[in-house]
């Protein structure tokens, strides 16, 4: 009897919860004679939030469309998705992040956005369509790229200078490198950072590809470069080359490097390091903090035996559409605006990578708004992309784990409880056994 | 009549039981919501792959036989937990009672003193001190200025060098012994004063006092604190996140920091619910070791009452007058 009416009472609660839904979607219906009713979901800084909110309203004006927005910090956004997507409620556009696209491409959250390019909806008149390599999952594209960055080396010019020694050029070589390091840290005491301490498969990455070879395989269940005994060989030495360059001091002490953890810990900033190995994007984050040097940025050196140029552009992140947005087309009108419009772009800026658009990044290198260090990231970016014109596809599902096991071989190498061989074939080893499960 | 008295005491009995429930309401529902809830279905996914977007996909004992036939770091993660807790924990308790012997005292500024002692308990888990802690132990920080200032010349980065890594977050979980101290301080006003008076006429100085009258009567509270800080440091995870991340070389990678980064940074939700189902059964075993080896440390007051018979009649009738 009590259970009865306990019963009676929920359900009733649940019709009452039913209906209002109902009644929410009835009330967008009838709004989208005005235009959609569209769910924007991103994380970010309060600056993010400011300049993305301006650009949407403008949008929503012009079109007509109903914007919701859904915006917090990095650290509870997926914890967000992933509740949402649980309870089919995920947002119509969501910014995601290049380690997520693949779950949730593969789990079927979020559609294919090829169709949208075909129809003209998403225009691609001033992308290179080989560029959108980056958002492509299992051969759909699963998201449209906000813009790109790429590995780089920022050296601070007075140091050089100083040294007497030319700047370097995006055609040098490893041994340059080295040799460089050296020279100026004989003629100044200047040292330079160990390239990528704290995130090596950057630079793994880059030297793999220096034989050609994807970092990971297209399906992402292995390295392949596993069983090429040459290239692991001339990696595990350019390892080691640093790994002396510490020895004889002239790259920063390990245990140093890894407590830095604000930007203006980082001696490259400071003014005691003349070069560090960086990701493009944080280019203007250390020019603004270590503002009394001048710094540039160029190509990271090929390997000596390498047959090509390493480098690669990496996408910053993505706009993708989840399944149960209702009105798609409008949707991908929404992220059209976003990647390929002039005020959008002078609105948002460079904030989420250098724009894919050559036409906005040609506007933005003119404009008088915009600061010099953001025009040399720019400039870096259309050379890297003259050099290497597809964009690298997002990491594999289990990379995460594999990655980290490379991170923590690569620093037992520069503290020397490791060699540089050990450190490539463990790591070959341990991605070999993580990638497939 | 004697039927209508017991069904209206029942009916009252009843009232009262649905009150009591009412009362406790609140945290029964929290306890099943976010305690048992959790735990039962933490086990079945212990059980599963399971990335949040997609269904657990059941796999039976994999995730178990992976951590223990292939996985490294299980094993390191495991043996840094070992190492930092049967370090930490017993310095933490020493210098809490050291504390503790020394507050015991009849002043006006003890409360003061407790407040600035416990402190760093409060302060001690949260994400700023962990950040300061980093400030404290770099290689320009101040331990270093400290250290250069009375002549010695030190180069070392506490907190990224392999061997005094760990050390630094031993270091800072011992400086909050504030929770066990306030507890050895309670149990220290309840050694009855009597007692020293007359270890006093005997002629026994300090350190036998202490030996043979406050060591054996505190037994109790040390057992109390022994088990809750094992657990607690067990579990230690913020100190290590914030201040190593788990480096250099995951020499600092804590059981707890470990079953995050499966769970929340490579998603491997049924892996990091085992991990956390094997920290739970090792916790759980050595909380049974310690209580089974409390018979053989552990004197409760009442086991010992021939020598205490006097002394605490005494305390009665004096309450009682005083009553009167």
């Amino acid at each position: 009897m009590k259970a009865r009416r306990i019963f009676a009472v929920s359900l009733a609660a649940v019709m009452a919860l039913g209906t209002s839904a109902y009644a929410g979607e009835a009330e967008s219906a009838s709004e989208s004679e005005g235009g959609a009713t569209l769910r924007i979901a991103w994380w970010g800084g309060q600056e993010r939030h400011n300049s993305t909110i301006s650009a949407l309203d403008a949008y929503a004006e012009k079109s007509g469309d109903t914007l919701n927005y859904e915006y917090t910090s990095w650290d509870s956004y997926f914890e967000n998705l992933a509740t949402q997507a649980v309870g089919n409620n995920l947002p119509d556009v969501i910014q995601m992040s290049t380690t997520d696209i693949i779950n949730y491409s593969k789990n079927g959250q979020i559609i294919d956005l090829q169709p949208y390019i075909d129809d003209g909806t998403i225009s691609t008149e001033y992308i290179d369509t080989d560029s959108l390599s980056g958002g492509v999952v299992d051969g759909q594209l699963a998201g449209i790229t906000t813009g790109v960055n790429s590995v780089a080396v920022i050296y601070n010019k007075g140091i050089f200078d100083q040294a007497g020694i030319d700047y370097p050029t995006d055609e040098w070589t490893w041994s340059e490198f080295i040799q460089t390091a050296k020279d100026i840290y004989d003629a100044t005491g200047v040292q330079t950072d160990i390239p990528f301490l704290a995130e090596a498969r950057w630079l793994i990455e880059d030297m793999v590809r220096c034989y050609g070879y994807d970092f990971f395989s297209e399906d992402g269940q292995s390295l392949p470069w596993a069983d090429d005994d040459d290239v692991k060989s001339a990696v595990a030495a350019a390892v080691q080359q640093i790994k002396d360059g510490v020895d004889a001091g002239y790259f920063v002490d390990p245990e140093v490097q890894v407590a830095w953890s604000t930007t203006e810990e980082n001696y490259i900033v400071t003014g005691q390091s003349a070069m560090s190995f960086i990701l493009s994007n944080y280019y203007t984050m250390y020019t603004t903090a270590g503002s009394d040097n001048q710094y540039d940025l160029v190509m990271l050196p090929k390997l000596d035996d390498g047959k090509q140029t390493g480098m690669y552009l990496n996408p910053n992140m993505y706009w993708t559409i989840s399944k149960n947005c209702e009105d798609p087309k409008a949707a991908a009108a929404v992220i059209n605006y976003l990647v390929n419009d002039e005020d959008a772009c002078m609105t948002l800026g460079t904030d989420r990578g250098i724009y894919l658009n050559s036409h906005l990044r040609e506007l933005l290198s003119e404009s008088d708004d915009v600061s010099d260090d953001t025009k040399t990231v720019l400039s870096y970016i259309s050379r890297v992309q003259e050099a290497v014109p597809s964009v690298n596809p997002a990491d594999p599902a289990n990379s995460a784990e594999a990655i980290s096991v490379l991170k923590n071989d690569y620093t037992s190498v520069m503290y020397g409880e490791m060699s540089a061989e050990d450190c490539i074939q463990d790591f070959v080893d341990q991605a070999s056994s993580i990638l497939p499960e | 009549m004697k039927s209508t008295l017991s069904v209206t005491m029942r009916r009252r009995r009843r009232k009262e039981n649905l009150i009591g429930y009412f009362f406790i309401g609140p945290w029964l529902i929290c306890f099943l919501a976010f305690t048992a809830v959790p735990f039962v279905t933490s086990f079945f996914l212990s059980l599963t792959e399971y990335d949040m977007l997609s269904a657990p996909k059941f796999v039976g004992l994999k995730n178990y036989v992976r951590m223990f036939t292939s996985d490294k770091l299980f094993r390191q993660s495991l043996g840094v937990t070992f190492q930092f807790v049967f370090i930490s924990i017993p310095l933490r308790l020493l210098f809490a009672l050291i504390v503790a012997l020394i507050l015991n005292r009849d002043s006006k500024a003890i409360p003061l003193y407790r407040v600035v002692y416990y402190l760093p308990s409060i302060l001690g888990g949260s994400v700023a001190v962990s950040v300061m802690w980093r400030y404290v132990f770099s290689k320009s920080g101040v331990l270093n200025t400290a250290l250069q200032a009375i002549g010695i010349n030190s180069m070392i980065s506490w907190i990224s060098n392999k061997d005094t890594a760990l050390w630094s977050i031993i270091l800072l979980f011992i400086w909050q012994f504030g929770s066990p101290m306030l507890i050895f301080l309670s149990g220290l006003k309840q050694i009855p004063k009597s007692y020293y008076e007359a270890a006093q006429v005997d002629g026994a100085g300090a350190v036998k006092k202490f030996f043979y009258i406050t060591l054996p009567l505190l037994t109790p509270i040390i057992f109390f604190n022994l088990v809750m800080q094992m657990i607690g440091g067990f579990m230690v995870f913020s100190q290590a996140m914030i201040i190593t991340d788990g480096g250099p070389m995951n020499r600092t990678l804590m059981y707890a920091l470990y079953l995050y980064r499966q769970s929340f940074a490579y998603y491997k939700m049924g892996y990091g619910c085992a991990l956390a189902w094997v920290l739970m059964i090792i916790i759980g075993a050595f909380t049974a070791l310690v209580f089974k080896s409390s018979s053989a440390w552990v004197f409760y007051e009442n086991s010992m009452n021939d020598g205490s018979s006097g002394a605490k009649k005494k305390h009665r009738t004096g309450k009682k007058a005083v009553r009167a």
